[in-house]
């Protein structure tokens, strides 16, 4: 009589936490060698941006935008653009990438934590370091994207001979603030778990 | 801990073994281990009295208070 398999929850998330890391690693390797030119197109940056008709430049190098256009999704090639645009685009490029690392990170940890449930390990030490680290990669997410966005922003070129300018972010702040309460949960979360984990241990060395 | 858990002394008495112990008491030998080398952090009355009825002894027996400084020359 072959044995049977038990179909739980907590299983079925341990492996979709499995695929969803092993998804967020391959996404986050593909759009890294991507960024950095090594899928046949030089270093370039891709995305979302926001035509401009009419702007200036301020004495301080602020752009000043007068009318937006239309959004459009445009590549522009590192080597066209100008120094300070190319720092701005590698510290870009590292908190972009960081926010798929937290990405990849996190489902990993899901992954783990889920694994221990599975395996009856609920209440335990590195469950709760988990939920702790979960919450504080759920902060540094909206920062990490904040600090992104900033870095390409209201950056004003030419492509094509058509003025385009990165999208200014706004009400970016949200984000963190959300963040912050998301991880504020999660380590209060990971509280309950650390006393749980104590609780545990002590009913394991009743006898 | 200044309580001293003194299985081994009375399963030496009645010249018993651990797995012996361990099968008249119910409990595995995993626990009777952590009982034994006394990490265990609490005893369960019925795992008490299970004990006693095997050894055929008194709680005092099995269990032993040490004060904290006499323990720590051990």
């Amino acid at each position: 009589m072959e044995p049977k398999i038990k179909i739980s929850l907590p299983k079925v998330l341990h492996y979709l936490f499995l695929c969803l890391t092993l998804a967020a690693g391959l996404l986050f390797l593909l759009d890294l060698a991507s960024s950095l030119g090594f899928t046949g197109h030089n270093p370039c940056i891709r995305g979302w941006v926001t035509t401009i008709g009419d702007f200036s430049k301020t004495k301080n190098g602020e752009l000043q935008v007068f009318n937006w256009g239309e959004r459009k999704f445009v590549m522009l090639e590192l080597a066209g653009a100008q120094g300070l645009l190319q720092a701005r685009y590698v510290a870009y490029l590292f908190f972009q990438h960081l926010q798929f690392a937290l990405i990849a990170f996190v489902f990993y940890q899901m992954y783990r934590i889920f694994r221990n449930i599975d395996r009856g390990l609920m209440f335990r030490e590195d469950n709760t370091r988990r939920i702790r680290m979960i919450g504080a990669a759920a902060l540094a997410f909206p920062v990490a994207n904040v600090v992104a966005a900033r870095m390409i922003a209201g950056i004003a070129y030419d492509a094509g001979g058509q003025q385009i300018a990165t999208a200014i972010p706004s009400l970016l702040s949200e984000q963190i603030l959300l963040g912050a309460l998301l991880a504020l949960i999660l380590i209060s979360l990971a509280e309950i778990f650390r006393k749980g984990a104590f609780l545990q241990q002590e009913q394991d060395l009743t006898i | 801990m200044p309580i001293v858990v003194n299985v081994d002394v009375m399963m030496a008495r009645r010249k018993m073994s651990l797995t012996e112990l361990a099968v008249k008491v119910d409990i595995t030998l995993a626990n009777l281990s952590i009982l034994k080398t006394g990490k265990a952090k609490a005893i369960r009355f019925s795992t008490l009295e299970a004990i006693c009825r095997a050894l055929d002894c008194q709680p005092g027996d099995v269990l032993e208070y040490v004060p904290e400084s006499e323990s720590d020359g051990d």
